[in-house]
C-alpha cells in the first residue's frame, strides 16, 4: 500500500470511531432529555452535630412516614457503622423519597438493583426520588468507605405491595430485620 | 499486501462493533430497566 492509501485507510476508521462515539452520546442525550434523567443532585445543608437534638433527622422521625398525597419520605441516618434504622419499607408504586445526612464520616448508599446511588456527606442532606416497581427485599449497603466497620454497614429496602402497606396514626411504617 | 490492511479493518469492526453492542445492552437492558430517580 501507499502512504496515501494507508492514510485513506486511517482517515476512515477515524471517520468510523466517531460515528461510533457520536452515536453513543446522542443516545444518552436524547434519551436522557425525553425521560428527564439525571443523576441525583440536592444542595440542602444542615448541622451535623445536633441531628440527633432536634428538627427532621431526630431519632423519632427517622423512617418512612406517608405524606398527605400518598408519597412517602424515608428519613435515615448513616453513621458509624450502620443505616438507621436498618430495615426501610417503602410501598410499591409510589413515588418514595429518601432523605439520608451523616454526623460523622462520608459515606455512600446503593439499593441494589436500582439507580438509587449517592453519597452521603457530614453537613448536607442527600434526596434521592424514585418508584420501586415491584415487591421485595433489596439490598442497601454503605458503598464509600467509612472506618472499620463499613463492610458491616448495611441496610435492607423492603418494598410492600400496596394491600400490606398500614401506616400506623402518624403516617409511619417499620420492618425488623435479624442480625 | 492488501490483505493484511483488509484483516486488520475486519478485525478491528468487529471488535468495535462488539463493544458498541455491548454499550447498547447495557445502557437499554439494564441501566434504564432500574428507573429513573430524581
Amino acid at each position: 500500500m501507499t502512504e496515501q492509501e494507508i492514510l485513506k485507510t486511517e482517515l476512515r476508521w477515524g471517520a468510523a470511531v466517531a460515528a461510533a462515539v457520536g452515536l453513543i452520546v446522542a443516545v444518552i442525550v436524547v434519551s436522557s432529555a425525553s425521560m428527564l434523567l439525571h443523576p441525583p443532585s440536592n444542595a440542602e445543608i444542615i448541622d451535623p452535630a445536633t441531628l440527633h437534638l432536634s428538627g427532621e433527622f431526630a431519632e423519632a422521625n427517622l423512617g418512612s412516614a406517608e405524606n398527605p398525597d400518598g408519597s412517602v419520605t424515608t428519613r435515615l441516618i448513616a453513621t458509624q457503622f450502620a443505616f438507621v434504622p436498618r430495615c426501610i419499607p417503602v410501598p410499591v408504586d409510589t413515588p418514595v423519597t429518601l432523605r439520608v445526612t451523616s454526623p460523622d464520616a462520608v459515606h455512600g448508599f446503593i439499593v441494589v438493583g436500582t439507580n438509587v446511588n449517592t453519597m452521603v456527606v457530614p453537613g448536607y442532606v442527600s434526596q434521592v426520588k424514585t418508584v420501586f416497581k415491584s415487591p421485595g427485599d433489596h439490598l442497601m449497603p454503605c458503598h464509600e468507605y467509612c472506618g472499620l466497620g463499613h463492610s458491616q454497614m448495611w441496610s435492607i429496602v423492603r418494598v410492600i405491595p400496596k394491600a400490606d402497606w398500614k401506616p400506623d396514626a402518624d403516617g409511619r411504617v417499620s420492618c425488623e430485620i435479624p442480625r | 499486501m492488501t490483505l493484511v490492511p483488509n484483516g486488520a479493518m475486519a478485525l478491528c469492526g468487529v471488535a468495535v462493533a462488539l463493544l458498541l453492542l455491548g454499550w447498547f445492552y447495557v445502557y437499554f437492558g439494564i441501566f434504564l430497566p432500574r428507573g429513573s430517580i430524581g
